[in-house]
This record gives structure tokens, C-alpha cells and sequence, in this order.
């Protein structure tokens, strides 16, 4: 089989492997919570719990940071397909606050684990999230001021839904 | 587990998004900017008044004398001899973009000036 050999050269042990398709398992179960998460009506499109991003939070647990990169790249690339937003407005919004929240989780988790246990990175990763995607929708319209009054209504939605993906997460890391 | 309870560092950055939260809430509401100024224009007249400046302000129009006041940051129109009195009960004006607008004896009272974070689409 092709994917067998494929695998098989690059990857030497079968530990590789197995992370391998792990990742591919994690990248899966935050498409398809992404997907869900976009069926479910909400009066305002920033009123998301971010479920998938407590699966990026439960990969930083069992993965190293580079191998949660592929994880959640394959996951916005992949959710905007199965949504056909390809290469719109919302994929770059998505993207960027994904790309963001990633390095500011990153950072948190790994360097000040101490301090903030998964609810307290999940809450600064949905914030810098929602933030970063206000910031991108400025840089891709001109008439830019209006989005910021947006601002204190997003973080309400933001810190409720970085704590509950946070609790999520938490929840995933007890129980898988 | 080490992961069972929430760790300092969690209330603590709760807490710094809820000030963050309230601080823009309270920047969003009480935006009564310093330096606005409440523009009156009649038929034949046009004037600009501070409108920290309690003062009021006869405008002669077709029909007789609107009467506006500034009182304490707002603007409000006191009489009007037009029939609808829309412009009476359009009440009280604080905020940089908002107008008082009469039709009838062709009055319009808008406060003008820098504005923080509203502009003149989302006033």
C-alpha cells in the first residue's frame, strides 16, 4: 500500500507512527467539533465556545509543540474546505486568531505552567484568539474603527468560552 | 492529578480580562467627549456653542422661535411652534454625533467634535 511504504520511509519505529496518527486522530476529533460548532445557531458569530480550540490545548499535553503546529494548521485549512470558506474573509480571520492563540498557548504552557494551569491558558488563548481575528478583519477593510466598539462585547464571549473549552480540555486530560 | 484544581495564575488572568472588560464597557458608555460643541443651524443662522455651557438659544425660523437649551452636557429642544413637536420629543442629546433635527421651522441642532470610539456610522 502506498501510505504503508510512505510512512514506513520516513518514519523509522513504530513510536513515530504512532504519533503520527495521533496527531492525525486530534487534527480529526478539532474538524469535526469546529464543524459542529458552526451548525449550532448563535445570534452573533463570535458567540463560540471554541471547542476546537481545547482540542489544541489537549495536544499540548501529549504532543511537542511542533507537532501541535500540523494540528491545528490541517485543522483551520480543513474545516474552511468542509465549510467551502476557503480563502475567504473568515478562513484569514480564523487563521490568524488560530496561528495566534497557538503561539500565546504555546508560550504560557510551556513556560509558565507553574502559574496557570489549562483554564487559565485556554482563557488568554481565546482572548488573544478573538483579538487577533478583530485586528486581521482591520487590516483587510479599510473602514476600520468600527470593529474596536465590537471589542468589550467579544471579550464577555471570549473569557466565558476560553473557560469552558479550558474546563473541556481539562476534562479530556482526566479522562482519555 | 496535578491538573485537578485551578492554579493562581487562572483567577488572576480572569480577573485581568474582566477589568479589561469593564474598563472598555465603561470607555464605550460614558463617552461624553470634552471639547464636543452643539452646532445650531437655522434658516439664516448657524452658531456653534461649548456644551458644557449652560445657555439657551432662540432660532427664528419660518413658522416662529425654537427654543434650544444646553443644560448640564445635554442639548435639548425646550419649544418649538412646528405641529408634530418630533423634535421635542426626540429629549435629551449628550453624545458627538447626535442630532435634533425640526423640519418644519427648518432647525437642526447637532453636537459635533472628536470622538473617542464612535463615529459617524455607529453613533
Amino acid at each position: 500500500m502506498g501510505g504503508k511504504l510512505y510512512i514506513s520511509t520516513t518514519i523509522r519505529n513504530s513510536e513515530g507512527n504512532k504519533r503520527i496518527f495521533f496527531m492525525a486522530f486530534l487534527g480529526a476529533m478539532a474538524i469535526s467539533f469546529s464543524i459542529i460548532e458552526s451548525m449550532i445557531p448563535k445570534p452573533m458569530p463570535w458567540m463560540r465556545i471554541g471547542l476546537a480550540n481545547a482540542i489544541t490545548l489537549y495536544s499540548f499535553t501529549v504532543l511537542k509543540p511542533s507537532e501541535v503546529l500540523p494540528v491545528v494548521l490541517s485543522r483551520v485549512v480543513a474545516t474552511s474546505i468542509m465549510l467551502g470558506t476557503l480563502f475567504s474573509v473568515s478562513f484569514f480571520l480564523s487563521l490568524s486568531g488560530a496561528l495566534s492563540s497557538f503561539i500565546i498557548m504555546y508560550l504560557l504552557y510551556t513556560y509558565t505552567r507553574r502559574v496557570f494551569s489549562l483554564v487559565g491558558v485556554s482563557v488568554a488563548g481565546a482572548v488573544t484568539s478573538n483579538a487577533a481575528q478583530l485586528t486581521m478583519l482591520n487590516l483587510l477593510f479599510i473602514n476600520n474603527r468600527i470593529s474596536y466598539l465590537f471589542l468589550p462585547f467579544i471579550l464577555v464571549f471570549a473569557l466565558i468560552g476560553g473557560v469552558l473549552s479550558g474546563l473541556f480540555a481539562r476534562f479530556l486530560t482526566e479522562n482519555i | 492529578m496535578r491538573k485537578k484544581k485551578l492554579k493562581i495564575g487562572d483567577y488572576a488572568i480572569v480577573l485581568i480580562v474582566g477589568a479589561l472588560i469593564i474598563f472598555l464597557f465603561s470607555r464605550f458608555f460614558f463617552n461624553k467627549s470634552r471639547e464636543s460643541r452643539v452646532e445650531v443651524t437655522g434658516k439664516t443662522f448657524q452658531k456653534y456653542y461649548d456644551i458644557n455651557e449652560n445657555r439657551v438659544i432662540n432660532v427664528e425660523g419660518p413658522l416662529g422661535t425654537t427654543t434650544v437649551i444646553i443644560e448640564g452636557g445635554e442639548v435639548r429642544v425646550e419649544d418649538s411652534p412646528c405641529r408634530e413637536k418630533i423634535c421635542i420629543k426626540m429629549g435629551r442629546k449628550k453624545r458627538v454625533g447626535e442630532q435634533i433635527i425640526c423640519v418644519p421651522n427648518r432647525v437642526i441642532v447637532e453636537i459635533t467634535g472628536e470622538s473617542e470610539s464612535v463615529d459617524g456610522i455607529t453613533r
